[in-house]
């Protein structure tokens, strides 16, 4: 293994809390939740439904403040969204208004890339993704798999040194979740990045994670990792895939 | 299948049997009107639809005082348009502005919401005061007509962007002025056509109250004028050129709508 012994971690989560006030109320999603991230390790957080993930997420992106804690990123603190992170998004969050193309050259565009270049960058991920052709289509023409695919290539065009997958799959039906699956596996391979991925299927998170971290129900904690050391592609109907499945099921069951 | 829901499909139908019921439905609102006009005593000041349909189109040849219909129509075209563009060219920043910048929301805000409650019209006896009988107290009843609804539409489109577009935008390195062009602005096109549709509506109207105060030549003039001479039928002519004038209008800013929005799904 390329990263044994004692490697620096890209990003880390110091014990994060964060607490919702309203006059009468208060609401604690996240207590004391710590996770070092090494570079291009694809860590699963895998945790039951309302525990808080989205939140967690948008602290890490610096969209949103903790109540304490930090977020250190190569060594310094995330205060503020950071386009060397990089996020897809349950909904996509596209942009509507713009097409295919100018989605995914967005982040370039932004850092004023020349136009020729720019377009030569989006082409590769939107090949990558497999869009070749949609590239002038506008989003609400796509399908939700195609939307999400679009949102990927669109992260991955800003050169992020982490992605992070908030439930990308969560609202696709199965069988385009099998394929989306397949598919950020495949992309992943070819370009490696640090991916910090979020779902409540375990079955997803088996198929995908060096690494998952299981998260206890609301006041979310990290309950337990398990590394999962098989060879990519997996196999989803493999005997240890199933021992693995049923392992990190067990654990999962038990935060409930 | 069900009965209720074929004959639904039916009606819903092709364009061709939409064209075929409008124009059923005038055919049946011409008859009607013609039969009432009929009538001895209501006759006298409801002429029937053929003299007015005549006089209408006779208007376009021979003059109403000094002008042609055609001349009319340009004459209130024009001042609606100027007053209308300048609303728009201080409602669309003057909403952009108070929903982006929590400051001078503070500071315009109370202002705006009590100018919004006064209707246009209200604003006659002051635009007669300020600006005279001429032009220039047009353009400003019109301006200000456009101006409440264009404002109100542009800052609630520029209010409610997704706060999704706004975190993805940030992520991907934009900085306030790009996230200014590239997303606040996007989204609240279609507010903002929403907002010119409905004031164009508003300044039209204006346009045709203006003219009827005071004014030599406009449709609005055409139908005050006829009732100045008890000429009914000049009255409904004029009135039937401000309807299709502003039929047509409200369809181009549509047809405008709809090749500035190709990504929204209620420009199609």
């Amino acid at each position: 293994m390329e990263y044994t012994g004692k490697i620096k971690p890209i990003i880390q989560c110091k014990n994060i809390c964060k607490t919702f006030r309203t006059k009468e109320t208060s609401l604690d999603v996240l207590q004391d939740f710590s996770l070092d991230v090494k570079e291009n390790e694809f860590v699963v957080l895998l945790g039951p439904g309302q525990c808080g993930k989205t939140t967690l997420m948008n602290i890490i992106a610096g969209i949103e403040p903790s109540t304490s804690g930090e977020i250190i990123f190569e060594d310094v603190p995330i205060t503020r969204p950071n386009p060397s992170l990089g996020m897809v998004y349950q909904t996509t969050g596209l942009f509507p208004w713009f097409t295919v193309m100018k989605n995914v050259d967005f982040g370039p565009r932004m850092k004023r890339m020349p136009a020729k270049e720019r377009k030569e960058k989006a082409q590769y991920f939107i090949d990558l993704v497999g869009l070749t052709g949609f590239e002038n289509s506008y989003p609400i023409k796509l399908s939700g798999g195609m939307r999400q695919r679009v949102g990927i290539a669109r992260a991955y065009c800003n050169d992020p040194k982490v992605m992070l997958m908030d439930e990308p799959f969560g609202h696709l039906d199965a069988q385009t979740r099998y394929s989306m699956q397949d598919a950020i596996q495949d992309i992943w391979s070819k370009e490696k990045r640090t991916v910090i991925f979020i779902t409540n299927n375990i079955e997803e998170a088996v198929f995908l994670a060096d690494r998952i971290v299981i998260m206890t129900n609301c006041p979310s904690r990290v309950k337990t990792e398990v590394r999962i050391d098989l060879p990519r592609p997996r196999d989803y109907v493999s005997r240890q895939f199933l021992e693995y499945r049923e392992e990190v099921s067990r654990l999962f069951e038990s935060t409930k | 299948m069900s009965e209720p829901k074929k004959r639904n499909n039916n009606f819903a139908g092709s364009k061709s049997e939409v064209i075929v019921m409008a124009v059923f439905a005038f055919a049946c609102f011409f008859c009607v009107w013609y039969l009432v006009s009929l009538n001895e005593r209501i006759g006298k000041f409801f002429p029937n639809p053929i003299v007015v349909l005549e006089s209408f189109f006779q208007a376009f040849v021979t003059p109403i005082g000094q002008n042609t219909m055609l001349e009319h129509i340009f004459y209130s075209l024009r001042r609606v348009t100027t007053g209308f563009l300048l609303g728009a060219f201080i409602g669309i920043p003057l909403g952009l502005v108070m929903a982006c910048s929590k400051t001078l929301r503070a500071l315009l805000m109370p202002l705006f919401s009590i100018v919004r409650p006064i209707p246009g019209l209200a604003w006659i006896p002051l635009a007669i005061l300020w600006f005279g009988l001429g032009e220039s107290s047009k353009y400003f009843l019109i301006c200000m007509t456009a101006l409440v609804g264009i404002t109100v539409q542009t800052y609630h489109g520029a209010l409610n962007v997704d706060p999704l577009h706004i975190g993805a935008a940030r992520m991907l390195g934009a900085n306030n002025f790009q996230l200014f062009t590239n997303v606040i602005i996007r989204s609240a096109i279609p507010y903002i056509f929403a907002g010119l549709q409905g004031s164009f509506a508003g300044a039209w109207c204006a346009v045709i109250a203006a003219e009827m105060i005071r004014s030599d030549e406009g449709v609005g003039w055409i139908i005050f004028n006829g009732m100045n001479y008890a000429n009914t039928t000049q009255v409904i002519a004029g009135m039937l050129a401000i309807g299709i004038v502003g039929l047509i209008t409200s369809a181009l800013l549509r047809a405008l709508e709809r090749s500035f929005c190709k990504w929204n799904i209620q420009g199609k």
